[in-house]
């Protein structure tokens, strides 16, 4: 459950505009009484975002470590120039996008079907609905735990079940090798994000008029026309936006991928966020740290334009 | 009402159809949970034996008494609740008037505004996280409660503002201008008329921060690491390095983590729609 994600959510529900009241343009305390009204909100997100973001970029202008907090300098491009030479960062930047790549369609392929699911009248609907939601309730350092047990080398339940239908023979150490270690991460999330998915998808689909459908099932339209040439269409740009919230929430998370892996093995599930994290809490290099949050803020910025001109260009 | 019609068959059919589809899902998405909760409940030599025991076949709460009885799971909790209940009291607090603004005004600037607010969540975490840590660093809130709610407030503030203006926009603003020519001031329309028909709303953005803060993980990992103030997911964390293979206990922490925003989620798919359905009745 990000903020991000739910910002989404949140939008969509303010579609009635606000009624404007009347006479408020008559008097100037009544012109000023909105920005008033702004300015708790505002101040303190000033203080908790605005401000640590310039301070940021602050820092990843300055050799700033807190071992050593009074040795900080000026350092110039220093730390943005070791980023990019170093072969880890480009590494965890590859992760990154391996992570986000295989994390969002499967939750969005898992997630439409349990939304066409449950988007059916059916006796004990509302069983399927509080069950489909509840990885999403779980708190994520309850989500790495747990799938760090079920994919235990030695006591591992999935380690069992595959032994036991004849797959494999013996325990495979999912965590701790580097090859399948990254595909842990990803299981993990995708269980975790799904319901996200399917509450959005499961909204827009019945914001789809019922009319629609029987008008076409008169016209002799298939299921899979029905699908093509209604409900495809209505819920397109609820995908867009659900997909765009995803990325960003996805390439910012660290949570999972921390309290599972640490980054481990071998750097194997080291994502931007994660080196970020690492330098900050057992590095405390806080100048390195931020210039790393810095370009991963640039890339997310140039993803969302180029994905946002991308959604431009096909309406 | 059983006839042997064949609408009644085919409905019957489809009916079965589905839940032949839903059963998986149903069991992919409470199994995992369910594994961990079984874990939890049996003794620690149980799970050792081979075959796995799928179903247990003795139930014990150990785990649990020895989780609160020898691991101080009662002050990470006692922490938890504090900072879960202060930031949804910040949050609600700091967030409504800007949302009646949104809602009941017509300024210029308010697009700009409002997109800010839905802007703000999409910045990295770990782009505010180090200078939010050195703010509270050098103002000597590391490791307090405060330090935690104030940079809580990063997320629960533009979400709050975010759903409390489509709740106070839908609530039809007559009875508002009704109360206001009455004598009502305009603060009190807002006290007295607004708020008491936006409780729904309100307790539904209130138990969304409450779940949020209640879960989060990654500030409370660098602002309050200190054992006095460590919340739930911090000190989970600290147990799966130290107790790698109490299995038994590490599950029941998981669970106790985990119920209290269960429980609450509970409530909130109803204070959801209540709050839903408020807003359509005009």
């Amino acid at each position: 459950m990000s903020a991000g994600a739910t910002a989404g959510v949140a939008s969509r529900r303010t579609g009635p505009p606000a009624a404007p009241v009347r006479r408020a343009r008559r008097r100037p305390r009544d012109l000023l009484l909105p920005y008033l009204l702004l300015l708790p909100a505002c101040g303190i997100v000033a203080l908790v975002v605005a401000f640590p973001i310039v301070q940021s970029i602050g820092y990843s202008l300055h050799h700033y470590n807190l071992r050593e907090p009074d040795n900080a300098y000026f350092s110039g491009l220093d730390n943005y120039i070791r980023a990019l030479t170093d072969e880890m960062f480009w590494r965890a930047l590859r992760a990154t996008a391996i992570w986000v790549g295989a994390v969002l369609p499967i939750q969005f392929v898992i997630g439409m079907a349990i939304a066409v699911l449950m988007n059916r009248a059916f006796p004990g609907r509302l069983v399927l609905r509080a069950s489909v939601l509840l990885p999403w309730v779980v708190p994520s350092a309850v989500v790495a735990l747990l799938w760090r047990w079920l994919l235990d080398g030695n006591l591992g339940v999935i380690n069992d079940l595959l032994i036991r239908v004849g797959i494999i023979d013996t325990g495979i150490p999912w965590l701790n090798d580097p090859s399948t270690a990254m595909a842990v991460v990803v299981i993990a999330m995708t269980w975790h994000g799904m319901p996200f998915f399917a509450l959005m998808l499961l909204a827009a689909l019945q914001a789809v008029p019922a009319e629609m459908y029987e008008a076409a099932h008169l016209d002799g339209a298939s299921a899979l026309q029905r699908f093509r040439y209604i409900t495809w269409p209505s819920i397109i740009d609820t995908i867009r936006t659900t997909t765009l919230l995803r990325i960003i929430w996805l390439a910012n998370s660290i949570e999972i991928i921390w309290i599972m892996t640490a980054g481990g093995p071998n750097f194997a599930t080291t994502t931007l966020p994660v080196v970020t994290f690492f330098e900050a809490v057992r590095g405390l290099d806080f100048g390195y740290a931020s210039a790393v949050s810095v370009l991963l803020a640039l890339i997310l910025l140039a993803v969302v334009h180029l994905y946002v001109r991308q959604m431009r260009k096909d309406d | 009402m059983a006839t042997a019609s064949p609408a009644a068959a085919r409905r019957r059919r489809s009916i079965v159809v589905i839940w032949l589809l839903a059963l998986p899902v149903i069991l992919l998405s409470l199994g995992p949970f369910l594994w961990l909760l079984k874990t939890s409940l049996v003794p620690e030599s149980r799970i050792f034996v081979r075959p796995l025991e799928y179903l247990p076949s003795t139930v014990t709460l150990e785990n649990f008494v020895m989780l609160f009885e020898r691991m101080n799971f009662f002050g990470y909790f006692a922490n938890s609740f504090v900072v879960a209940l202060g930031s949804t009291a910040l949050g609600l607090i700091i967030s409504m008037s800007s949302s009646y603004a949104f809602a009941r005004f017509r300024f210029r600037g308010r697009r700009f505004f409002m997109t800010l607010f839905l802007v703000i969540p999409m910045f990295p975490t770990v782009l505010i996280l180090i200078p939010i840590y050195d703010i509270m660093r050098v103002t000597g809130l590391l490791n307090t409660y405060a330090s935690l709610i104030v940079a809580y407030s990063s997320f629960t503030i533009p979400f709050a503002v975010w759903m409390m203006t489509g709740y106070f926009a839908a609530l039809p603003v007559e009875m508002e201008e009704a109360a206001r020519v009455d004598g009502c001031s305009r603060f009190g329309a807002f006290v007295r008329v607004l708020l008491p028909t936006a409780v729904p709303g309100i307790s539904a953005t209130a138990l969304y921060i409450f779940i949020v803060s209640w879960n989060e993980y990654t500030f409370a990992a660098m602002l309050a690491q200190d054992e006095a103030v460590r919340t739930l997911p911090v000190a989970l964390q600290f147990f799966i390095t130290e107790f790698t293979v109490n299995w038994g206990l590490l599950a029941a922490g998981g669970v106790i983590v985990s119920l209290p925003v269960i429980l609450l989620f509970i409530v909130l798919q109803r204070q959801l729609i209540a709050g839903l359905t408020a807003g359509a009745v005009k």
